[in-house]
């Protein structure tokens, strides 16, 4: 995934480095949705990340796309950003008029993120792309306080897409919510070790303590697992593959994303738990993202069933395949 | 705020020429089971078969990596990875030149004088040399650094005491890299006065003797040294040095697929048995087994990746053990409940597939203590992450 040496990360970096501070994770939850941010996203041309360059865009691939993502889940970013990027990318090549400002996307009528006065949400099913005012969705509030949309019924003709089009777009707004997903699991991780570092018991910090040193390792290897599947499930997506890395980020995140949340709540003790303490910010959220454009049980199914019955010699052979 | 110290597995680069790799792994595999030299085995683990270690060494799948001069073909860290992936998954009856490919051979050609390399190398990428590891005792396993066999000097070589035990494969070995005491240990530096010998296991005074495993299998071994007389070229290394050679060793050792792939039969065996229809509960137990499968299998490769641009991959290693052997667990655990499953449905479930669960429910406590228990793997990657 793309790093901290590319300038268009460095660029991400300065705009949400500088909008996004943990003291500001409760003011955005309280409705304060920070405009400034999506102003200057906008402003940088982040918002146009997967556009190509001759429609005004940085055309970059899923790999800087997940890179950028999981710096926005890192900062615990609000507003639809994955699907605004993606739903630019998908509009232009559709070629309908690219919506201004944020957007979301809707896979198949189901719950999409708003926010940051999300204006369009566009809805991908198997007959194509329908753009509807994201002002007659239902709105509703993840766990983690999120504004999410349901789109409302429309008899508008969708405009179809190409296969390999709505496929495409399919897997980077799953892509991005996986990419946050390791993001959020970045920071329960490092907030995790300045605990075990700094809080005193029995005279020296909890992280001499050696159960407390072999739940952190159990913590950091999950976090090292989603963020190699992570990388594979991007390059899986710019090789246009038939998905299944992006099938085993989502499963592999929906369990490591539980055992981490759990073991970083117990490293905290009663602190972690409480409202003015960060790690909620993130615990929640990972516990919202799992299901969201996706859940890990959609991806098994898709996993189990296509390596289904395969004889148990080839087996090996067929996952290879796979990307 | 800042960015986490996560142990980034950098992306790996599969070499171009891996098609054709496997295709020459599958094919030699292919042609022994077919000429009957190599049986189907209907038990997990890993099978010694002399004759299958040389057509190994024949087809250049031996010390891959070293220089030609040694008998390599100077291939590159991922090649010999895709190679080895590929004979694990094949079940292959590997266990004769695993462990002198793996890590005896590496750390010759490291530490080794000219004469040592001359000697060892080319005898095992023939698949004619097999070596054994001589770490563990009855006194010290976990704890290296508490070694009890001795190396004295005695005229231009050394004289030899002690007991190793959990031998490995040294039934079918012909040489030992054991890790020995060469100076009284010293509590201010536990690690220092330790040495790395290579001991010629048909020496006088070496004595093997079998250790049954559960499952019943004769796999380790007690290897007992009394007044063996050692020449002075056996010694590998640096003198009183050797710890630092150990821990080479060691990630030479945690570093490869093994880890994740010895439950691989049980899982392609039990994905066969249940058929294309899968049914709910089917899919979502094997869909979550083949997530693991893909994921660790990017880490390994990974792995390889670091190790080919010269890095010590040891955190990453250790992190991968620590998930890879949980996820061997789980196949087991999964295949008992959709064996069951399958037996409902009507399915013809195979014999096969009821040893080979059998055989992976007892050989399955082995798999988070061989090679460095989960707990010291889980206190290496404290360290990593700064906390000890
Ligand atoms: C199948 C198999 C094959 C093997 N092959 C070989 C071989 O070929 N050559 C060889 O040299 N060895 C071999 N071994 C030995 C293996 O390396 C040791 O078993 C292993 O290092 C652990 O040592 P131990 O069994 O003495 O357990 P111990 O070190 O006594 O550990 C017992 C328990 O205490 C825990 N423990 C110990 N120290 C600590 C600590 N500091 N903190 C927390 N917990 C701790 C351990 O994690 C474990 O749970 C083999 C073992 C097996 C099972």
């Amino acid at each position: 995934m793309t790093s901290e040496t590319d300038p268009v990360f460095e660029a991400a970096l300065a705009v949400l480095g500088d909008h996004c501070q943990p003291h500001s994770l409760a003011a955005w939850e309280a409705g304060d949705m920070p405009q400034a941010l999506w102003r200057d996203l906008d402003e940088t041309g982040l918002l146009s990340l997967l556009l190509p360059e001759d429609a005004g865009g940085i055309g970059a691939g899923a790999d800087t796309f997940a890179g950028i993502l999981r710096l926005a889940g890192r900062l615990a970013a609000p507003g639809p950003l994955a699907e605004t990027c993606v739903g630019r990318w998908l509009t232009h090549a559709a070629g309908l008029p690219v919506p201004a400002g944020a957007m979301s996307l809707s896979l198949d009528g189901n719950e999409a993120p708003g926010g940051a006065d999300t204006e369009t949400l566009g809805v991908l099913t198997d007959g194509g792309l329908v753009l509807l005012p994201a002002a007659g969705s239902t709105q509703r509030r993840n766990l983690a306080g999120e504004v999410r949309l349901s789109p409302a019924a429309s008899n508008l003709r969708p405009t179809a897409l190409p296969a390999e089009q709505a496929a495409r777009a399919r897997a980077l707004v799953s892509l991005g919510r996986a990419a946050m997903m390791l993001g959020a699991l970045d920071r329960v991780l490092v907030l995790s070790l300045a605990h075990a570092n700094t809080r005193v018991q029995f005279g020296r910090p909890i992280g001499k303590f050696q159960a407390v040193q072999q739940n952190m390792a159990v913590l950091a290897g999950g976090v090292a697992a989603a963020a190699a599947v992570v990388a594979a499930a991007a390059r899986d997506v710019d090789a246009g593959g038939p998905g299944l890395l992006l099938a085993a980020a989502r499963a592999r995140l929906g369990e490591i994303s539980v055992e981490a949340a759990g073991i970083a709540h117990q490293v905290h003790g009663a602190i972690g738990t409480t409202r003015e303490y960060e790690l909620h910010f993130h615990t929640r959220r990972l516990s919202a993202w799992r299901a969201e454009q996706g859940t890990p049980r959609a991806a098994r199914r898709l996993l189990a069933r296509r390596f289904a019955g395969a004889p148990a010699g080839a087996l090996w052979e067929t996952l290879l395949a796979t990307g | 705020m800042s960015a986490a110290p996560t142990f980034d597995f950098l992306p790996p680069l599969l070499p171009a020429n891996a098609g054709s790799l496997r295709a020459e792994v599958r094919d030699l595999v292919a042609r022994e089971r077919a000429a009957g030299r190599v049986a189907v085995k209907d038990r997990i683990g890993m099978a010694y078969n002399a004759g299958f270690s040389r057509a190994c060494g024949e087809a250049g799948l031996i010390g891959m990596t070293w220089p030609k001069r040694y008998g390599g073909r100077e291939a590159t860290a991922m090649e010999r990875y895709v190679v080895t992936e590929e004979l694990l998954a094949a079940d292959a009856p590997v266990r004769g030149h695993w462990v002198a490919d793996r890590q005896s051979g590496p750390v010759i050609l490291r530490y080794g004088t000219e004469a040592q390399r001359e000697r060892f190398l080319p005898p095992i990428t023939r698949g004619e040399c097999f070596f054994c590891i001589g770490l563990s005792e009855p006194d010290s396993g976990s704890d290296l650094a508490a070694v009890r066999t001795r190396a004295v000097r005695e005229g231009a070589g050394w004289r030899l005491n002690g007991t190793k035990l959990w031998t490995t494969n040294a039934q079918n070995s012909q040489f030992m890299i054991a890790i020995c005491r060469t100076t009284p240990q010293d509590m201010k530096d536990r690690y220092h006065g330790l040495s790395q010998f290579i001991i010629d296991l048909s020496l006088p005074g070496v004595s093997i003797r079998p250790v049954i495993n559960m499952a019943g299998g004769h796999e380790f071994n007690e290897v007992h040294f009394e007044d063996v007389p050692l020449a002075g070229d056996a010694l590998l290394g640096t003198l009183d040095e050797g710890w630092k050679q150990v821990s080479a060793e060691l990630a030479y050792e945690r570093s490869g697929p093994e880890r994740w792939l010895s439950t691989w039969q049980v899982l392609a065996e039990l994905n066969a048995t249940l058929g294309p229809a899968l049914g709910d509960e089917a899919e979502d137990r094997i869909g979550a087994l083949l997530a693991e499968t893909l994921t660790l299998r990017e880490m390994s490769l990974s792995i390889a990746g670091m190790l080919e641009r010269g890095m010590t991959p040891n955190l990453e290693a250790a992190i991968v053990k620590d998930l890879g052997t949980r996820f061997e667990r789980r196949t087991v655990e999964v295949t008992r409940d959709l064996a069951e499953l399958a037996t409902e449905r009507g399915l013809a479930v195979p014999v096969r597939l009821g040893s080979l669960l059998a055989s992976a429910i007892l050989m399955m406590p082995a798999f988070t203590i061989r090679g460095g228990t989960t707990e010291i793997l889980r206190g290496t990657i404290a360290r990593g992450l700064g906390l000890r």
